[in-house]
């Protein structure tokens, strides 16, 4: 489903466990538990691989034009922060370097 | 209206290009991504598809045909009928009997087979359609496309190959043809690749786990300072490649397609450029956009099967290439693992390729010199 622009933060998170459980589920794995900060990476629900493809689904969800330069653990890291950059994108767009 | 389909560049290096497959002929109705050609260099071999729906106009080369990059290779069109460009009377070469010399049918004829007027012979003063048809009535037959093979076990229905199988067979073909393939493996402790891969990562504040990259980018390196960076040119007198550059090709799963990424001049780059640029062809593929520069010339591979649980595999070489490292999953608690390599054994013994592997194995070991 494309992105509305609209959702609140709650939203946009809840949206962000969808997307993983839909991967987690693939694996054979649970990611109900993960809490909002917790790290993903670190918490074995999905392989590199399935980070990647989560990583893209979400960048496809929310048109946020993710780069190399993106792909760190402070920025995409948990549910939270995921959801702060993408909010982030929506008011200020991609940051000029 | 009429689009070329041009030679393309394979190699910096190579400003002509061997054609070794026409997979269409004139009058074919061709999609968007549907293999045109094939074409090869010393270094690599690439399918050319279709960039949009048309038909085979004319073809401008033949199989074995070495034409300079660029060059158009193939006329698509909107209509079967139409004049591919180098026929239209406005643009007739002097003295090729386009225009006033040739009757309308013969045009036709003539576009429908890849043909030119200078090729045909004419009794009259036009050439006409029966000319056509009697010089192509002559020419030595072509054998059907895809003929049954007699002994199949049971009726079967015959289906083309997509573009990516057939890059799939014509890398397999290519071992099988070619190359003196070898396999050996050697067991290690994983345990020093994970601490390493965790400290770089945790330095950089990397999303993803980097001990597969890290380890690419160490082979490139290892086979820079080895021999295992070349090929075995056969044809004539048989002659040794070595690469001066290290194009590492590393496997990613997307789907159903295998991709080989290719990251050029992986010698060159830091760990972390290598990492930067391994995870931006990762994520590429995974979309299925890699441009097919990106997916060709490797010199080295490197594959792992680790995450579906396999701990050894025996994979295979990439064309021109001499040798292919797999990674598998560790075992024992963690504390076991095996590297295995596919080798050109033209160009590597076996102690070459189990010494790559042990060099491989050690994350903090110096790299060798370069051999002169």
């Amino acid at each position: 489903m494309a992105d509305t622009g609209a959702e609140t933060r709650d939203e946009i998170i809840a949206q962000l466990r969808a997307i993983l459980a839909e991967l987690a589920g693939r694996l054979g794995n649970d990611s109900s538990m993960l809490s909002e900060t917790e790290i993903i990476p670190n918490s074995g629900v999905v392989d590199s691989v399935g980070l990647i493809e989560f990583v893209m689904l979400v960048d496809e969800k929310y048109r946020l034009g993710i780069e190399a330069e993106d792909m760190t653990v402070d920025q995409l890291g948990t549910f939270s922060a995921i959801a702060d950059f993408v909010q982030a994108r929506r008011q200020f767009g991609r940051k000029q370097t | 209206m009429a689009h070329p389909v041009y030679a393309p560049r394979v190699n910096n290096n190579d400003d002509t290009v061997k054609i070794t497959r026409l997979a269409v002929g004139v009058g074919d109705f061709v999609r968007n991504g549907d293999l045109v050609l094939e074409v090869e260099t010393e270094k690599a071999v690439v399918a050319v598809e279709a960039e949009g729906d048309g038909y085979v106009l004319a073809l401008r080369c033949a199989e074995g045909d070495t034409v300079p990059v660029g060059d158009v290779a193939v006329w698509l069109g909107d209509r079967a009928d139409e004049a591919p460009p180098e026929l239209k009377p406005a643009q007739a070469a002097p003295g090729d009997g386009a225009g006033d010399g040739v009757t309308g049918k013969a045009r036709l004829l003539l576009s429908r087979h890849g043909l030119t007027a200078g090729q045909v012979p004419h009794a009259g003063p036009r050439l006409t359609a029966a000319d056509v048809e009697a010089f192509i009535a002559g020419r030595p037959e072509q054998k059907p496309p895809c003929a049954a093979p007699p002994d199949l076990p049971a009726p079967a229905d015959l289906v083309a190959l997509r573009p990516g199988e057939r890059g799939a067979l014509a890398t397999v073909s290519w071992q099988r043809d070619h190359a003196a393939t070898a396999f050996l493996e050697i067991e290690y402790d994983p345990r020093p690749w994970q601490d390493y891969a965790k400290a770089f990562a945790g330095d950089r504040r990397l999303l993803l786990n980097p001990m597969l990259a890290l380890m690419a980018h160490r082979l490139a390196l290892l086979a820079a300072a080895s021999g295992a960076n070349g090929t075995i040119l056969e044809g004539g007198e048989s002659r040794r490649a070595r690469y001066r550059q290290v194009n590492l090709g590393f496997t990613v799963q997307a789907g159903e397609v295998l991709y080989l990424c290719v990251v050029e001049r992986a010698d060159s780059l830091d760990a972390a450029g290598f990492v930067a640029r391994l995870g931006e062809l990762q994520r590429r593929a995974m979309a299925h956009r890699l441009a097919p520069a990106e997916t060709s010339g490797a010199t080295v591979g490197f594959t792992s099967m680790a995450r579906w649980g396999v701990h050894r595999h025996m994979p295979v070489l990439a064309p021109y290439s001499a040798v292919m490292v797999a990674h598998g999953e560790s075992f024992d608690g963690g504390a076991r693992a095996i590297f295995g390599a596919t080798y050109d054994h033209r160009l590597l013994s076996g102690f070459d390729a189990a010494r790559l592997l042990k060099l491989l194995a050690d994350p903090a070991g110096d790299i060798p010199k370069a051999r002169s």
